[in-house]
């Protein structure tokens, strides 16, 4: 996959990374948020207006777009309670057959609208009081985290009612969190995640089982910690994770990192680390013919290295405010 | 511990009037977890020995209401109603504090002790822009407690969920504090 989109405030690029080029731009609204069907043939905007700008009825809508010419197609309309944060890429998921898509509610009660993308209609809202994000797998399966750190499993059926749910206990401590961006391995079905304080945990998932692992710590002793947003990725040959990390005391998670660190899958340990000529929020790999580190920085900056040598080839500046968020088509 | 009263009686009435008996299960459950959660006050463990001159620096720095690093701004993320025509506590003209919150704990360098922090967001008007300030201390955690999460726009039960700018009010002394 060798296409981008950069997520910021109101506004989301789409950027060609080999190329080192921006393709086009599509509007969002007020803390607007994308997902990317896996064919590549549609955009899914996930959007909050005010009838009056900052005033007025609120409306809560999905638009849909065309990815080849990055055109409006339709609209549906979702409950006007979608959950309203800093983005994250999983307030809202695409089903693994990207038939249905859902997305978070917060009220504060927390719920999840279920919407019909072949019937271009919302079907449903599932309460799911305590839990919030959306992690997809298999088909048609999604887990949410809860308050504890637990997990609620569900499964939807063809009409995109809950076939399935069930509640899996906390596979860790809240003394060491794990940051909510998770990648997914579809060749084995497991997510993987990263702690405050550097360790690696795996999520494997079977219908509506679920195992965690505690892997490896890959910062303990060291000073250093992972940091950032999207902070997490994989190369695709699935040999290697890339983290985020920072060299800082606890309580700085959210900050910028500048460094890079590669990760052996099969064993943990760190293979490599690339020093970032300047800090960055989110990353992720991008390959086609060469293997691309990106890191998107909330100050407007995309930088792209080059995974050989780990040397800064290019830069795309002034991409809006607030940008965090990389998304790709395959997630 | 009257604002929590004040809280669940709020959205109490509230989803009592608007809602389904399914959503206000939903809501109450969701909202006295919450409150559960906050009793037992997470609190800053570390705290850094200084200097008397390091001391006197370092308090008038973080007594300035409208700098990032004032004291009770510690796991702020947002921009300062100190520089919005707000004050630490009092919203800017044409904006609405939001009923609903969250929770943090800060030190204040004054008295060495650690208090809990409501971060208050004033609502109802476009993004202030100004002094953007995003602090987290280990209190602050992902969404998934999102009564210790400063990613959230907490403008549940003002008039809209615009966001405009945040606030730091004291709620009292942190539980643990009292032991050291």
């Amino acid at each position: 996959m060798d296409q981008l989109f950069t997520v910021a405030n109101r506004k989301a690029f789409l950027v060609d990374v080999p190329k080192k080029k921006v393709l086009g731009m599509i509007d969002l609204g007020y803390m607007g948020n994308i997902v990317l069907s896996s064919d590549r043939k549609f955009l899914y905007a996930i959007e909050t207006f005010f009838s009056r700008g900052t005033r007025g009825t609120r409306t809560d809508v999905i638009t849909v777009y065309d990815t080849k010419n990055l055109s409006v197609l339709h609209e549906i309309e979702i409950p006007p309670k979608r959950f309203l944060c800093v983005m994250k890429k999983n307030t809202q998921a695409l089903s693994g057959d990207n038939r249905f898509l859902l997305v978070c509610n917060i009220s504060p009660a927390s719920s999840v609208s279920v919407v019909d993308l072949h019937q271009q209609k919302l079907v449903m809202e599932i309460p799911t009081p305590g839990y919030v994000l959306l992690y997809p797998y298999e088909t048609r399966g999604f887990a949410m985290i809860g308050q504890d750190g637990g997990l609620l499993l569900l499964s939807l059926d063809n009409e995109g009612q809950v076939e399935e749910k069930k509640r899996i206990s906390p596979g860790f401590s809240l003394e060491d969190p794990i940051f909510e961006h998770g990648i997914y391995l579809k060749s084995t079905n497991q997510y993987y995640f990263v702690s405050y304080e550097g360790m690696l945990l795996s999520l494997s998932l079977s219908g509506l089982n679920a195992a965690w692992e505690q892997k490896w710590n890959i910062a303990s002793g060291s000073g250093w910690r992972p940091c950032g947003w999207q902070l997490l990725s994989c190369d695709p040959e699935e040999r290697h994770f890339y983290i985020l990390m920072h060299k800082a005391a606890k309580g700085k998670h959210k900050d910028s990192g500048t460094e890079v660190w590669e990760i052996g899958r099969a064993d943990g340990v760190v293979k490599r680390k690339i020093a970032l000529e300047r800090p960055v929020d989110s990353i992720r790999i991008v390959a086609k013919e060469e293997t691309l580190l990106c890191g998107l920085c909330r100050k407007a900056y995309l930088d792209i290295y080059d995974l050989r040598n780990g040397t800064k080839t290019a830069t795309i500046e002034e991409l809006g405010e607030e940008a965090l968020l990389l998304i790709g088509y395959d997630g | 511990m009257n604002w929590i009263d004040r809280l669940v009686e709020y959205w109490s009435r509230r989803l009592a009037l608007r809602g389904s008996r399914r959503g206000f299960l939903t809501s109450l459950a969701l909202f006295l977890g919450a409150a559960c959660k906050l009793l037992p006050a997470p609190i800053e463990r570390t705290q850094k020995q200084s200097t008397d001159s390091e001391e006197k620096e370092l308090t008038e720095r973080t007594n300035d209401e409208s700098s990032c690093s004032y004291w009770r701004y510690c796991s702020i993320d947002g921009f300062l109603c100190s520089c919005c025509g707000g004050g630490v506590t009092a919203c800017p003209p044409g904006t609405f504090p939001s009923p609903t919150h969250w929770v943090g704990s800060c030190r204040n360098p004054l008295d060495g002790k650690q208090y809990l922090i409501s971060y208050r967001d004033c609502c109802g008007k476009g993004f202030c822009g100004r002094c953007y300030c995003r602090q987290t201390n280990e209190t602050e955690m992902p969404v998934y407690q999102i009564n210790r999460n400063n990613d959230t726009i907490w403008c549940f039960g003002a008039p809209n969920m615009v966001y405009h700018c945040t606030g730091a009010s004291i709620l009292g002394i942190a539980q643990d504090s009292h032991k050291e």
